[in-house]
This record gives structure tokens, sequence and C-alpha cells, in this order.
């Protein structure tokens, strides 16, 4: 099975070719079940080899052709197949199939439809190339790749001039992130004269801790994750990426290209042990960026923007845990939310497909009559992200949870008020869509319709597995003897980490969990009170009338909340999303459009057109350069 | 030495055809005869070359510049033959007999071994172009790109040759081997040290170095396109090709008359190129801004010289001059269904000639270095041959890099995202075929090569 | 001796002739009376008065003549040289300078058939 492995990375581009030269001649759906079945073969192949790799398995290295070879340095085209490249294969071309077939439905009507999917199958096959790549360069490849699909699929609805401008910023963004990536490989090749990862482990063992050169490399492989995993401060074109069709939010923005900065950092694990303060800072980020993003959520009032701002903060989180040396445990979450945020953000596209195009949540309100089955799997979802006992969700959080209690209580202080943030949009978003009553006019009710078969399947699985995918790492806890099974299974390539988890008391991690659980139903309940049996809506300007009626109605707790609560996090959340946002905005714009634009135009002016004036110059520079070169010494 | 011949007879055979009516066989005959003559330069031995009074010298890095710099033109005579559909050129044969004139003077510049040789050919080299910069008789523009081109060219010629005197009359020789001994020397005359800084500004213009860049954008933008495509690659290619040779000798040395200079001029180069390339409306000044900033990355190859470099610099000018050229066949394309040349020219390129803009979507992201083409194995290589002591080097490729998708992607924008006068564009207008086949040419190359980047650099060993 | 100071005799020679023609223009300028007129404004202040502008465009064929006569030119003193070493050089050099000769005459060949030399078109 193994041999046959380069078709996983093969179908997907063999797809893209067919779609992308041949899809505007084929008709109906035919370029969708292409581009469908090309990632789903894969899936098959990579589900085979999972199934016959077992724990002393060693990993394998496929070696195709040599690529680059200069002065002593030299790059194969090879791929390297572990359970960790493995894990991350099948969560893609998993996912990747579900939201292929969604697609089929979600686009029918769109004039793209071929083009739509043979990017979508390049995206696929670059993703698959940045985690089955054996060496640094090759990642880059897929790395690069990526970016340029997501750029691609931003854009895709031309129709609007703004979404080629997002497109583009978001490409930008990501480039920066990559330059600083190529910076940390051509560094790393510098220090240890390799870049395959299995060779730069075994140098590793013998490098110094917080040696200099590995603590700017990994601070160069950590700006390429943050560029592409959206933390602060380049993480703003996530929500203007969402202005891409909702699968590819779902997809790219969700469940794949996002976690892989959080990939890059348990790959080059080995590097990132070696630099504690490199691994803090990480966490730092994490976490700052987890509770900023999900401030801005609690006000965001477009569904597609909510739930963006919900991956930014649940990447947060990721990287909070991987600061603390929780690999597994990250990996972990990065399935569990593929899962749940692909669900979810199929959810929305369902729900905005069954309202032609309607976004605003404040347009919404008692869906879940209208379209029964997507509001099931989207409860599941919101559920699941929540982490309400026993889905999904609640496994994997609670296992970041459990790892930051044991390492430092100020970042689990922390990280629980952002789980604890998430219930709190992620119950609003709910409730404000599904609950109440329909608040858009009754023409537009008439025509509300479930959405077809095609879309709700993949959706159904997608809630399958978000119920019952903490199974694949259940806590000792729970599961028993089988506990731990995805930790098991990722173990081997941590051989050499010096940082472990063990377990600690099993009194105290049922007492966490039953917190963290307890807290999130409160939030649901005060939330169902607000939203549902208040119909109170969302406003951008809230006035303190509402906060005096609410107490005129006696709601005690709903007036606690309002004023303790509600009132300034909602007053910072506009702060944030407002002031501070278009900060990063305005300065990352600033240096990279208008600044270097205004230096650039008074530089056209010296191209005047007058050829005296360029020989004037021109002599001027000889003279200039001759004094600089012959009778300045430096 | 055959090349040149069979190059030279193809230019005067194709002079006659034009007058004898033959005049539509005129550019299939440019593109045989080149195409013979490439053929017959893979078979030459390098040994034949020494022949000429040791005069001019085939090496292997002559020999594979020379290579490219004859498949440039080739791609530059499928573009003319596409245009040569729409209208009737009575003047035809004579701007393909110049720029095959122009093409032996390129070749000059890549084998010489006497500094006269190098400047016959510059000369050759140049005094085509200023006609050709001007061939578009009755616009104004073309006529003022030809003259500007001739006043400042000469002004560069006349520094070079000046530079040539004193490096004369330091070392009493006009032969470069010589004249590289002299320079090895721990201690050189101040004379000598001024004959190579002369010579070396000179080129600094050639490649169209900041600051001596000011011909660029005003030419390239007045030539006609299709002859602006020679200018930014194959003449890009043949000053390279010589100044490497010449850096190598002068500039390469223990205390060097050049190096100061060209640090401070790379980093303007990079810098002020770049800055201004974003700010550019048209198409084709963007396009001259970029070959600027690629002159600027080129330079950089001279600071740590060595025989592998040597390859290096093939395969990223090697990268360029695809790309450039099949970016610059769109703008012809563009050109001939009378669109104009700014940025909005190729919004909904990419709906109505969807495989013509892949190809060129390919050259543009090889531009700006996106794996898997030229482009970015050319940016690798360039970072890898920088030393870690010219770190600010590599921070000014970066930075330089991530700022040109801004502009490189305004045309990407246009041809995918834009929306503006969708329906004016999907224009019934076919693709010729031979613009069609060089963007196909250009981009396939830039993913092969790409690949399998080996089979390039082989050569050179 | 040929050192940077050698040349500061000459750097002295040129400020003082610099000096000496700047303080004389300077001079005149400030002492010397000036009476302006539109007739002491004219370019000919006794004579006839010009007409038209010097700078009319000439025929193209003026030039055309002229460079290629320059041409045809450059080719016949090339055999000055040759006259003189003409036995020396033998069959040798009568091959080489036929070549020569034959290249300049498919030139002409080109130039008449181009019709460059036709004054009346």
């Amino acid at each position: 099975m193994e041999k046959y492995f380069y078709l996983v990375i093969l179908f997907p581009l063999i797809g893209f070719l067919v779609n992308g030269l041949l899809g505007s001649k084929m008709k109906g759906t035919t370029p969708g079940l292409i581009g469908t079945v090309a990632v789903f073969i894969p899936f098959l192949i990579a589900l085979g080899v999972f199934f016959n790799y077992g724990h002393e398995s060693q990993p394998i290295l496929q070696n195709y052709f040599p690529w680059i070879n200069i002065f002593d340095f030299q790059a194969n085209f090879s791929i390297l197949i572990d359970p960790l490249s493995l894990q991350m294969t099948l969560i893609i071309t998993g996912i990747g199939s579900l939201i292929h077939l969604y697609s089929i439905g979600y686009m029918h009507d769109d004039e793209g439809f071929a083009r739509f999917f043979s990017y979508l199958n390049l995206f696929i096959f670059s993703m698959l190339l940045l985690v089955l790549g054996s060496n640094l360069l090759i990642l880059f490849i897929g790395w690069e790749g990526v970016g340029l699909c997501s750029y691609l699929l931003i854009g895709f609805w031309y129709k609007n001039e703004d979404y080629g401008y997002a497109a583009r910023k978001a490409f930008v963004m990501n480039r920066i992130g990559d330059l600083g990536l190529i910076a940390g490989i051509v560094l790393l090749w510098s220090y240890f004269k390799t870049i395959e990862f299995q060779a730069m482990a075994i140098h590793a063992a013998n490098v110094d801790m917080s040696d200099p050169v590995i603590i700017i490399a990994t601070l160069c492989l950590f700006i390429g994750a943050i560029g592409k995993s959206a933390q602060i401060p380049l993480y703003t074109w996530l929500p203007d990426a969402m202005a891409g069709p909702t699968p590819v939010s779902a997809l790219i923005h969700a469940a794949t290209m996002v976690t892989a900065g959080i990939y890059l950092l348990v790959r080059a694990h080995f590097l990132f042990d070696l630099a504690p303060s490199v691994l803090n800072l990480v966490s730092y980020v994490g976490i700052a960026t987890s509770i900023f993003a999900a401030i801005i959520a609690l006000r965001q009032n477009d569904i597609k923007k909510v739930l963006a701002y919900s991956t930014v903060s649940q990447l947060g989180l990721m990287f909070v845990a991987l600061g603390v040396g929780a690999y597994t445990t990250a990996m972990f979450h990065v399935t569990t939310h593929a899962f749940f945020k692909a669900l979810l953000f199929l959810g929305a596209g369902s729900v905005i497909h069954a309202l032609h195009g309607e976004q605003d949540i404040r347009n919404m309100g008692g869906l879940k009559n209208e379209i029964k089955s997507t509001y099931w799997v989207f409860l599941i979802g919101t559920l699941a992200i929540c982490g309400i006992f026993p889905l999904s969700g609640m496994f994997s959080k609670d296992e970041i949870l459990t790892v930051l209690f044991e390492k430092s209580k100020g970042l689990w202080a922390l990280s629980l008020f952002s789980s604890l943030l998430t219930a709190v949009y992620m119950f609003r978003l709910l409730f404000l869509t599904f609950f109440g009553t329909y608040r858009d006019d009754e023409h537009k009710k008439s025509k509300i319709h479930e959405s077809p078969m095609v879309m709700m399947a993949p959706l159904w699985v997608l809630a399958i597995l978000s119920v019952f995918g903490g199974i694949l790492n259940l806590p000792h806890l729970i599961g028993g003897e089988s506990y731990g099974k995805m930790a098991h299974f990722l173990d081997p390539i941590f051989s050499h980490s010096k940082l472990a988890t063990e377990h600690m008391d099993a009194g105290l991690e049922i007492g966490l969990m039953a917190l963290v659980v307890g807290l999130v139903v409160i939030i649901g309940f005060v939330l169902y009170n607000i939203y549902v049996k208040k119909e109170s809506l969302p406003k951008p300007d809230m006035s303190l009338r509402g906060v005096e009626a609410l107490v005129a109605n006696k709601f005690g707790v709903d007036e606690l909340y309002d004023t303790v609560i509600s009132k300034p996090v909602l007053g910072i959340s506009r702060f944030f999303g407002q002031k501070v946002e278009s900060a990063f905005d305005g300065i990352s714009g600033f240096f990279f459009v208008a600044g270097f634009k205004s230096i650039g135009n008074s530089l056209r002016k010296i191209q005047n057109g007058n050829v005296e004036f360029y020989l004037i110059l021109m002599t001027g520079s000889i003279v200039v350069l001759m004094i600089l070169q012959f009778l300045i010494k430096i | 030495m055959s090349v040149i011949i069979v190059i030279l007879l193809t230019a005067i055979l194709v002079l006659f055809l034009h007058i004898f009516e033959g005049r539509q066989w005129v550019n299939p005959l440019a593109i045989l005869g080149l195409s013979l003559s490439f053929i017959i330069l893979c078979l030459e031995n390098n040994s034949l070359w020494g022949d000429y009074s040791s005069m001019i010298y085939m090496t292997q890095f002559a020999k594979v510049f020379t290579g490219t710099a004859i498949i440039f033109t080739i791609l530059v005579f499928f573009i003319n033959q596409s245009r040569l559909k729409l209208e009737e050129d009575t003047n035809n044969g004579d701007k393909l007999g110049l720029v095959l004139f122009s093409l032996c003077g390129a070749i000059l510049l890549f084998t010489f071994t006497n500094i006269t040789m190098l400047f016959l050919g510059i000369e050759i080299l140049s005094i085509p172009l200023y006609v050709i910069a001007s061939s578009s008789k009755h616009d104004l523009h073309s006529n003022e790109a030809g003259l500007k081109y001739f006043l400042m060219g000469s002004f560069a010629t006349s520094i070079i040759l000046f530079g040539m005197a004193l490096i004369f009359g330091a070392t009493n020789s006009l032969d470069i081997m010589t004249i590289s001994e002299y320079f090895s020397q721990a201690e050189i005359s101040k004379m000598a040290a001024l004959g190579a800084f002369f010579v070396g500004i000179g080129f600094f213009f050639k490649v169209a170095a900041i600051p001596f860049h000011f011909w660029t954008p005003d030419v390239y933008e007045g030539t006609p396109s299709i002859w602006a495509t020679y200018f930014a690659t194959v003449v890009k290619i043949a000053s390279f090709g010589a100044f490497f040779r010449l850096y190598i000798l002068l500039g390469n040395v223990d205390n060097s008359p050049l190096y100061k200079v060209l640090v401070l001029i790379i980093i303007l180069t990079v810098v002020v190129g770049t800055l201004t390339a974003l700010v550019q409306e048209n198409a084709k000044r963007m396009i001259a801004y970029s070959s600027i900033v690629n002159s600027g990355f080129l330079l950089m190859f001279f600071l740590n010289p060595s025989s592998d470099i040597l390859s290096y610099f093939g395969l990223f000018i090697l990268g360029y001059g695809l790309a450039t050229i099949g970016i610059f066949s769109a703008i012809v394309y563009l050109e001939s269904i009378g669109n104009s040349n700014g940025f909005e020219g190729f919004d909904g390129l990419g709906r109505s000639q969807p495989l013509f803009s892949l190809g060129v979507a390919i050259c543009l992201l090889s531009l700006a270095g996106i794996p898997l083409t030229v482009g970015f194995l050319g940016k690798f290589y360039l970072l890898m041959s920088l030393s870690f002591d010219q770190w600010w080097m590599i921070l000014l490729v970066i930075a330089s890099s991530i700022i040109s998708i801004v502009y490189y992607f305004r045309i990407f924008n246009g041809m995918y995202f834009s929306n503006k006068k969708a329906s004016a564009i999907v224009a019934p207008e076919v693709v010729s075929p031979y613009l069609n086949f060089v963007v196909g040419f250009c981009a396939l190359s830039l993913i092969i090569i790409g690949l399998f980047p080996d089979f390039y650099l082989n050569i050179f060993q | 001796m040929n050192t940077p100071s050698s040349y500061l005799p000459i750097i002295i020679q040129l400020l003082v002739a610099l000096g000496f023609v700047i303080t004389t223009l300077v001079a005149s300028h400030l002492i010397g009376p000036k009476r302006k007129g539109n007739k002491k404004d004219e370019a000919f202040e006794c004579g006839i008065d010009g007409v038209g502008n010097a700078r009319v465009p000439f025929s193209i064929k003026y030039f055309m003549t002229a460079i290629l006569f320059v041409l045809f030119d450059v080719e016949v003193v090339f055999f000055y040289p040759y006259a003189v070493n003409f036995k020396e050089m033998g069959w040798h050099g009568f091959a080489a300078v036929s070549i020569f000769v034959g290249f300049f005459l498919i030139g002409f060949a080109y130039v008449y058939k181009r019709g460059a030399l036709e004054w009346d078109k």
C-alpha cells in the first residue's frame, strides 16, 4: 500500500489539471464529481496505509527525484510518512472529500463551477505537499501553494472589487510569514547543513539548550506560523478571507490551511524544545490572540465573521498548548476543531444557502422550524465547540486546560476565560439564528428551503464525527485501558522530546472538567434567557434603556450579566473590533501600501522624461560614486 | 564563430528577401536561420573558437548564454509573427535584420577576450537598437524613445570607452588575460582603478541599475512592445553576460575598485526600483521597473563570484527572461485588440482567454518567486549564495519580494478578480497561435526547469 | 613624481584663470554703462533685417546621401594601406579585400533596391 502513496499527491493534481483545462467544456456536475473523487481516492489510500501502520512501524521515506543541489545543499523531492503526516493527510483528504461533496450542491449554479473545483484540488495538492514533505523546502512549496490557492479562492467571486483586494491582502500577509519561514530554512541549513526533518532531529539531539541560532531560526519559523495560522499581529486577513465561498472558508480557513502553522511547530518540535524562550512567546501570542479574537467575536453580526474570529481564537488556544510543549494535545484539538469548525461553517453555508445569500444574523431567527436538519447539525457543532460533555470539543479542550493547569495557573485561567467567551458568542449565534421568530419580511420567509441531500450528507457525517471525535483520544479517566489512542499513535515522533506530559490526580481532573462544563451550561442558560425569552437583539448602539428595561423586568441575573460582564465586554469588544483592529490594519496597510506608495510617488517625480535632467543627474551620481569609491575610506 | 556567421548571413538574406517580393517569408526565414544557428551552437566544439587572433573565445558559459539569447530572439520573432497577421508592415525585413545584427553584438559580448571586441560588441548591440526603438515611425513616443535611448546610450558608451582607454594606458594591453593579471596584483595604479571604475559605471547604465536607469521606463514604454521584449530580455542578458565576465576580472580582487560602488548601487536599485514599481499605472512601465529590480538581484550574484555562481546566475536570468517574454506577449495581445497597456487592460482576461492567461499567470508567479517555478529557484539560489555577514542583503531580497507581490498581483487581480468591463473584454478575438505558443513555451519551461533545475545547471559543466 | 600634489600648480592655474574671467565679467557688468532700447537689442543693429527661422527642416534626402557617402568613402580609404602592402599580402590579402568589397557591394545593392538613392519619389 505504501508503494502507491505517491498517488495520494498525484490524484488531486490530476483533478486540478483536468478540471482546469477541460472543466469549462464539461456539463452539469461532472467537474464536481471529478474533483471529489480525486480527493476521496487519496483518502482511501491513506486509510489503508494508516491501518497497516503499527506502533512499531518505522517512518517511511519515499524519495522521488533530486531537486535542488547547490554548494553542499541538497533537497530532494521526497515525502515522509509518519504518524504525524498520516494524521494530517487523513484530516485533509477526509474532510476535504466531504467539503468537495458539499460544494457540488453549494456551488451548483455558479458559472465558475469547474474553476472552483480545480482550485480546490490544487489546494488539496499543495496542502498534502505541505504535510508530507520530508524536508523544509517541500513543505515550503506546499506552504506557498496553499497561500496562492487561498488567494485565488478568496477572490473567487470577482463580482465585488473588495473581494479581490481582500484576496491580495491575505496573500501579502501570508507572504510576510512565508518569508520568515524561508529565512528560517536558510538559517537552519547553514547550521545543520541539512533541511531533512529526520536528519535535523538527530543533529538537534546534540545541540545545547537556547543556542542563539536555534532561537532565531525558531523565531523565523514561528513568524511563518503566525502568518499562516492568523495570530496577532498578522491575523486580520482571516476575517476578510470570509469573502470567499463558504466551503472554502470551511476547508481552508478553518479545517486545514490555518492549522499549517501548528503542524509546522509540531513537526519542528525538536527545535522548539531547545528554545524555551520562544515556546513561552508562542504561548503568550497564542493566549493574547485567543482572548482578543473571542472578544471581537462577541460583537460580530455576520454569521461567517463570528466563525472566523472563533477560528482565530481556537488557533490561539492550540498555540498555547504548543507553547507548553503539549504537542499531542494541540494535534488532538486540531483534529476535533477540524470536525466541528468545518461542520459549523458548512452549517452556516447551509443557512446562507437557505436564505439566498443573507449573512446578517439580525435578519435571521426562528430558522429552527424552517430548516430542521441544518438546525440539528449546527446545534451539535455549537455544543461541540463549547465543550459540552461528551462531545469531541469537550475532550480536546479539557485536555488543553488540564495540561495548562499543571504548567501554569495563569495561562489556565486565561484559557478558561477564552473558552467561556467561546460559549458566549457561539450560543448567541445559535440563538439569534435558529430561535425566536423570523425577523426579515414574510415574502422572503416563504422562499426558505432546506439544502439538498448532497449538502446535508457531509454535514451529518461531520456531525457524527464531532460527537464521537473524542474517542480518538479519551482521557485515562473515561477511556480506561483504551485511553489516549492518538497520543500513543503520535508518540513515536516525540521520542526525542525532552518535555513529556504526565497524568494528574483523577479527582482534580474531574473537578476541572465539571467546572468547565458547568460554567458553559450556565452561560448557555443565561444567553437563552437574553436572546430567546427576552428576544433582545444586538443593535449597533445598544442603549442603556435596554438595561433599565431589564431591571424593570426583574431579571436580576441578566442585570448582573449585562452590567458587570456584557456591557464592559461589549465595550471592549467594540473598542478592539473598531479601534485596535483598524490600528493593526493601519500599521500593516501603511507599511505595505500607503507608506511605500507615497515614497514611490515622490521617487516617480524624478522620472520626468527630460533627457538633460537625466544626464545631469547621472553625471552627478558618477561624481558622488567616485568620491565614495576613491576618496572615502570605509 | 560559425554561429555569428550563420546569423549574419540570415540577416543579409532577410534584408534581401524583403526587397525581392518575399515579404511573407521574411519572419519564417529569420526563425529558421536562428534555429539553424542554435543547432550549430549545440554541435560546435569549444576548441574551434580559439583561432580568431585570440579575439574571441567560446567558453561553456558563453555557449549557454548565447543559446539562451538565441532562443529568446526566436520567441520574440514568434511574437512578431502574430502581429504580421493583423497588419501590413513594409519595413519588417529591416527590423528583423537589425535585431539579428544586434544579436551578433550580444554574442561578441559573451565571447570577447580582447577589450576592443568588447567595445565592438557593445556598439553592434546598441546601434541597431536605437533604430528599432524608434521603428514605429509615426508614433511620437517611439521617436522620443529612440532619441533618448541614443543620447543616453552614447553617453554610457563614451564612459566605457574612457575607462577602457585608462585601462589600456595603465596595463599597456587590450587582451583581457593580461589585464586580469595586472589587476590581480596587490597594488594597482590609480589610473587602472579609475579605468575599471568607469567601465563599471558604463555597464551599470547598460544593465539599468539605479541611478543610471532613467532611460529604461521611458524607452520600454515608447518602444513598440514586441521590440521592448527584446530590450528587456536579450539586451539585458547580453549586458549582464559581459559585465559578469568583466567584473570577475576587474572587480573581484583585493582592494577592488568597484566593490563599494556595487554595494551602494545594489541597495539603491532594489529599494528605489521596488518602491517606484509600486506606483506605476502602466503595465509596461511596471515591467520596466521590475526589470530594474531584477538587475539589482542579478548584481548581488557579483558579490561572491565563483564558478558555481555562474550557473545560478544563468538560471536566474533565464527565469527572468522567460517570464518577461510571457508577460510581454500578453501586452502585445492586449494592444492588438485595442486595450490600453494600463493595468485595467488586463481586466477579465482570465475569463475571455483562460488558457492563455494561465500561462501569463505562471510567468507572474515566477517573477514573484513562488515555488515550483524557476523564479523561486533563482531567488533561493541567490539567498544561498549570499554569506551570513551579508544578512542585510538577504533582508533586502526578502522585503523586496514581499512588496513585489503587490504590483505583480495587480495584473493577476485584474485577470482573475476584476469585474470591470467584463462584458467588453470578452471579445471574440482569438489569441494568435503564435502568441499561445510563446506563452505556453515560457510557462512550461518555467515549470519544467523549476522542477528539474539540474538539466539546465549541468550544461554549465 | 606622479603624486596628487604634483597637480597643484595646474589647479592653481585653473583657479587663477577662472577667477580672472569671473572677476572681469562681474566687474564689467557692474561698472560699465547700460543703455537699453528696442533698436539697441536687435541682433543686427545695422544691416538687413533677419527673416524667418534658421532651423528650417531639411529634406531627409540630403542626410541619406551624406551618410552613404561617408560609408563608401571609408571603404575607399581602406584601399590605401592595402595598395601600399599589395605585394607582400599576395593572394591571401586579395581574397580578404575582395570579401570586404563584396560585403559593401551587397550593402550597395540593398541601398539601391530600397530606393535610398532615388531623388524624386
